[in-house]
């Protein structure tokens, strides 16, 4: 509507002519879309970004003759952190739904293309409310494929996106949660190793760095075993064939040394020795039957009659067929170089369907030969040969026969191609030599590349698009190197982190969890529909059960190092404090407060509660710490047993003496932009100098039992509700963002792996500055980033950005928009999951 | 008494102690009380039998006992035998071993590899009681698995080659009969077995070092299949 002009000739066009805007997931998809549609005829432009162009066409379409316009995207619209290029297609969508009536969603089937179209959509419809929106299903670019799509244009399926979301949630809470948790604490133990590195965790990297470590593991813990095989040669003049043995190897020297001594029998019995082969064939000579045998002759006198030897033998029941084709297709001898001028080639003189034995064997093989060298070359490509030996079978690989041609007759000859002969089914062959050799079993390679994102794909870690980024972060972050040869082998921080967690019970490197996930997401899809129907009474359900939720946890007090594990759980809401970590500070001390208010002022209604923000001291000096653990799995009497599937820490640190520490303890209740938290104080001193002081803040400094704050009413901006407490004398311009406070849990991004956000301590503006600001923004190098507006002209003239505070020559690169503001509402599909997995709480 | 040393012998071609068989005739009279019929009688000793060591019970060896010492030659009848312990010599101990603790390579083939896969080679120790052997199978033998209780007993039967003191099996000459013994139970566990083969007893997990036998069912009076200790007991009293 800006351009006032411009749109209303666009809208006079629009009259004449049905326009659709369609918006593929990439732009491939959208120009092999537009060449199918069009048959190749349409028209490209460009649009804003330079990767998205627009394709224009002609196409009848929901039952007219409409213009197609047709552009894409670049995978999610709402993604954290896209290069300024990538957002131009955004606008490109801004612009060109303008002028049209319809938008048709092309993105791909899956659940990541339901929700990419439910981004286009939300979009599009800022821009143009009325548009008619349709989602096209197809399962491949086929002319029939999209034509059916066209004729069955549906709606988008809300399920399948909220499951997407819900994803990219829970990935965003728990990387960013757990990124800041272990970057923290263990720089703070390892200073002088780790200084400025970024730790990160991140629901799929973390498996990934799994495999590594696994693999690693597993090739130091393999033990050598030696083995024994049998290997049959079989050497001919056209080459020489090594068979492997079906039973591959034994690791048993005598059952090997059995099995070989059978074979060498075996083939023993088979031989008849060169000598015996020549005292058979004079005998065979002085019968008449062929040809002087004590020759070399290979080539054929001109005058000889080929043409009548071979009728001579076409009665044979074995040969006589193949002798009958050869004179059918013409006699076409090979010619050999060799001549003795006395005796012509070895060749059968008279016919004879009577010898036995070896006899038989021997003049079988003259005619066979002498019709094979008549006939026509074989061809043949790649194959494998199954010989048995005593029974022991044995394979190898060489090429097959495509025109067998001469060796239809001749079964002894081998593939004259190099690399193998050819066998004949069912024949025999004397090896040239049968070996046992021995060996010793290997460990197995270390992963490379291929091999990784195959196990990737095989436990549903990432999606294609996403695995190299995967394993790309935990390459960046030091968590596995990677050989000259391709091989990955873990870091020591890598295998550290890995085997810490394993040490604590949990498997956070192991691909169940996350697979887990996923599966849930399928489930959430079918079921949310199956059993809650439309959203309204999802949201119902919200209600309903949130309140109830809360209601449980106003009553819940730490039931603090009652049980002594590394783990405290609050028996109610599931979190569970780990003390043995030595976080800063936090050393959960059982304390007559905390312990006595576990159950016992259970009676909470809804008077008891009060509203969030209880005790807004401002303590905007101090850094900031949460505490929360997020376990799933059985609720087991010992406090055990679940599994850690997220968890968050946060304090506060008081910094003007060193009596009290505010510790919030937080239940993230559903949903998900109302979280519930409880603080309470205890002594700031670390170690064995700490006392016991421990007290509620809301408890504070009267026992009055107000034992939690409610959430705070929701709020139109998901990411503002999360204080409860007066943290933030904070900078206005950045209040609303969603790194505000506590902002890294609440913005439903998509984790990425880059972690900005796990970054350094405390979180605030630019605006605070010195001590421990409380929500500094901290930039890559670590310190308190600045705020600053765009001067330059275009799109961003305006807009705030916080940056690193050095001079410009110096700085680290960091970046994030200040007005960044997260667009997602509450969402159903999470709360649904949470729901479903009732053990488990945010 | 007499007549059951008979049919043991007559029908399942064992030769047992006579004190084996009235110890296990006494037992069965404690329990069942008298008047037990001679047909289930037998049944119940053959049960008895299944489930001893065969050290303990059999008098006259079925096996010639020259077959470990020869090089080649074939064996002719039926014959029942004990299974010490079994391993498959076709695949390598420490994979067995990683599989049986649940520790398998997680794998994905992404180069295609066209070895064959292994044939799985079981390698029995034997008894009839008197000569130990070994066997192999020769030939598949699916009546088996790497999981048959340590002592189970079978039978076999038809020609059957010996080279270097092996038996060569095929399925056809075995028969299961089932059984077991408790005292082997522990020692050769697959686990055991596995971790022998590499040297390192440690390997075998939980108990891997501790003799620790079967769950307790020391089945010395009247609870449980005593066969064993009846056997056991009566050979203490002899000695």
């Amino acid at each position: 509507m800006r351009k006032g002009t411009c749109l209303g000739g666009k809208r006079m066009a629009a009259q004449r002519q049905c326009k659709v805007l369609n918006v593929a997931e990439k732009n491939d998809a959208a120009r092999e879309l537009s060449k199918v549609m069009s048959r190749g005829r349409f028209n490209r432009r460009e649009g804003f970004s330079k990767f998205n162009k627009i394709y224009e066409f002609d196409f009848n379409i929901l039952g007219k003759e409409c213009k197609m316009v047709m552009t894409s995207v670049s995978g999610h619209l709402l993604s954290l952190d896209f290069a300024p290029a990538y957002k131009n297609w955004s606008r490109t969508l801004e612009k060109e739904i303008r002028g049209c009536q319809h938008l048709v969603l092309w993105t791909d089937g899956d659940r990541e293309g339901e929700n990419i179209a439910e981004e286009i959509v939300h979009v599009c419809t800022q821009v143009k409310k009325t548009v008619q929106i349709h989602r096209a299903r197809f399962s491949e670019i086929t002319p029939q494929s999209i034509m059916r799509a066209c004729a069955s244009l549906g709606r988008l399926n809300q399920n399948v996106s909220d499951a997407v979301k819900v994803r990219q949630e829970v990935d965003l809470r728990i990387g960013c949660a757990f990124t800041r948790f272990q970057t923290m604490r263990l720089k703070q133990v390892f200073s002088s190793v780790l200084s400025d590195q970024l730790i990160s965790y991140g629901p799929c990297q973390f498996p990934t760095l799994g495999f590594v470590v696994e693999r690693y593991k597993q090739v130091q813990a393999f033990i050598p075993e030696s083995f024994h095989k049998i290997k049959v040669v079989h050497e001919t003049t056209e080459g020489r064939v090594e068979f492997n043995w079906k039973r591959v190897r034994v690791f048993n020297h005598t059952v090997c040394l059995i099995l070989y001594q059978m074979c060498l029998e075996a083939s023993r019995k088979m031989r008849i020795n060169a000598k015996e082969t020549m005292r058979i064939a004079e005998k065979l000579y002085t019968q008449g039957f062929i040809s002087y045998p004590r020759t070399e002759t290979n080539m054929f006198p001109e005058s000889f009659d080929l043409t009548a030897i071979v009728r001579d033998q076409t009665p044979h029941p074995n040969w006589g067929g193949f002798a009958s084709q050869l004179l059918a297709r013409g006699v076409t001898p090979r010619q050999g170089n060799k001549t003795d001028n006395a005796h012509p080639p070895i060749h059968p003189t008279k016919y004879t369907n009577s010898l036995q034995g070896n006899e038989q064997r021997i003049y079988e093989y003259v005619v066979r030969h002498f019709l094979a060298c008549c006939s026509q070359n074989a061809e043949g490509h790649e194959t494998s040969v199954e010989i048995e030996v005593a029974g022991e079978g044995f394979s190898a690989q060489g090429l097959a026969i495509t025109a067998r041609n001469y060796l239809d007759v001749f079964p002894y000859d081998k593939w004259s191609d190099k690399t193998m002969p050819v066998y004949q089914e069912n024949s025999t062959f004397q090896p040239s030599s049968i070996e046992m050799v021995e060996g010793e079993t290997s460990p197995p390679s270390l992963l490379q590349e291929a091999d990784l994102i195959a196990l990737m794909e095989k436990h549903g870690i990432g999606t294609d698009a996403t695995h190299a980024e995967h394993i790309e972060t935990i390459k960046n972050r030091n968590y596995v190197g990677v050989q000259s040869d391709g091989h990955f082998v873990p870091g020591e921080l890598g295998m550290g982190l890995v085997e810490g967690y394993d040490a604590m019970g949990y498997e956070l490197a192991k691909p169940r969890l996350r697979a887990e996930l996923e599966n849930d997401l399928k489930l959430l899809d079918e079921a949310l529909s199956k059993y809650f129907g439309p959203p309204q009474q999802v949201t119902q359900q919200v209600r309903t059960a949130s309140s109830t939720l809360s209601g449980a946890t106003v009553q819940t007090g730490l039931r603090a190092s009652c049980v002594p594990r590394e783990m405290t759980a609050c028996t109610t809401c599931h979190l569970t404090l780990l003390h043995d970590l030595q976080f800063p500070s936090i050393r959960v001390t059982q304390n007559n407060a905390s312990s006595s208010t576990t159950t016992g002022s259970s009676s909470g209604g809804r008077g008891r509660r009060q509203r969030g923000g209880v005790s807004p001291q401002p303590r905007d000096e101090g850094k900031r710490w949460w505490v929360v653990v997020v376990v799933r799995g059985e609720d087991r009497e010992d406090g055990g047993g679940g599994m850690v599937v997220g968890m968050v820490m946060s304090g506060e640190v008081e910094e003007e003496g060193e009596e009290c520490l505010l510790v919030t303890h937080q239940l993230h209740s559903p949903p998900l932009n109302q979280i519930q938290s409880r603080q309470f104080h205890k002594c700031s001193k670390r170690g064995d100098g700490g006392c016991n002081f421990f007290l509620w803040m809301d408890q504070d400094p009267h026992p009055a039992p107000l034992s939690s704050s409610l959430p705070p009413p929701p709020s139109p901006s998901p990411s503002s509700s999360v204080h409860t407490s007066g943290y933030g004398s904070m900078n206005t311009s950045c209040s609303g963002s969603s790194r505000s406070g506590p902002g890294f849990l609440s913005a439903p991004k998509r984790g990425s792996g880059r972690g900005r956000r796990g970054r350094g301590g405390g979180r605030g503006t630019a605006a605070t500055s010195g001590g421990g600001a409380g929500m500094g923004v901290v930039c890559n190098c670590g310190q308190d980033a600045v705020m600053r507006t765009v001067q330059k002209e275009g799109p961003n003239k305006g807009r705030q950005f916080c940056t690193c505070s050095k001079p410009r020559e110096d700085q680290c690169g960091f970046f994030e928009w200040a007005d960044d503001v997260p667009t997602s509402n509450i969402t159903p599909g999470l709360f649904f999951y949470l729901v479903y997995k009732k053990n488990m709480v945010w | 008494q007499q007549s059951v040393c008979d049919w043991l012998e007559a029908r399942k071609g064992v030769k047992v102690q006579q004190n084996w068989v009235e110890a296990c005739l006494e037992w069965i009279e404690q329990e069942e009380g008298g008047g037990v019929p001679m047909a289930s009688l037998r049944e119940m000793v053959y049960g008895q039998l299944l489930h001893a060591d065969l050290r303990d019970v059999v008098v006259q060896p079925c096996i010639p006992a020259s077959v470990p010492q020869q090089q080649t030659t074939t064996i002719t009848g039926h014959f029942i035998v004990q299974v010490d312990s079994l391993v498959d010599v076709g695949a390598a101990a420490y994979a067995q071993l990683q599989k049986i603790k649940g520790q398998s390579l997680d794998d994905v083939d992404t180069k295609k590899n066209f070895e064959p896969k292994p044939t799985r080679l079981l390698l029995l120790s034997l008894t009839d009681g008197v000569t130990d052997f070994q066997a192999m199978e020769y030939h598949p033998i699916p009546q088996l698995t790497t999981d048959l209780t340590p002592g189970a007993k079978l039978v076999l039967r038809g020609t059957i080659g010996c080279r270097l003191g092996t038996l060569l099996l095929s399925g056809d000459q075995v028969e299961l009969l089932g059984g077991g013994v408790e005292s082997l139970a522990g020692i050769n566990r697959q686990s055991r077995v596995l971790a022998r083969a590499l040297n390192d007893e440690s390997l075998a997990g939980e108990g891997g070092t501790t003799e620790s036998g079967p769950p307790p069912t020391t089945g010395s009076s009247s609870a449980g299949p005593p066969a064993r200790s009846t056997g056991n007991e009566q050979l203490q009293e002899d000695n």
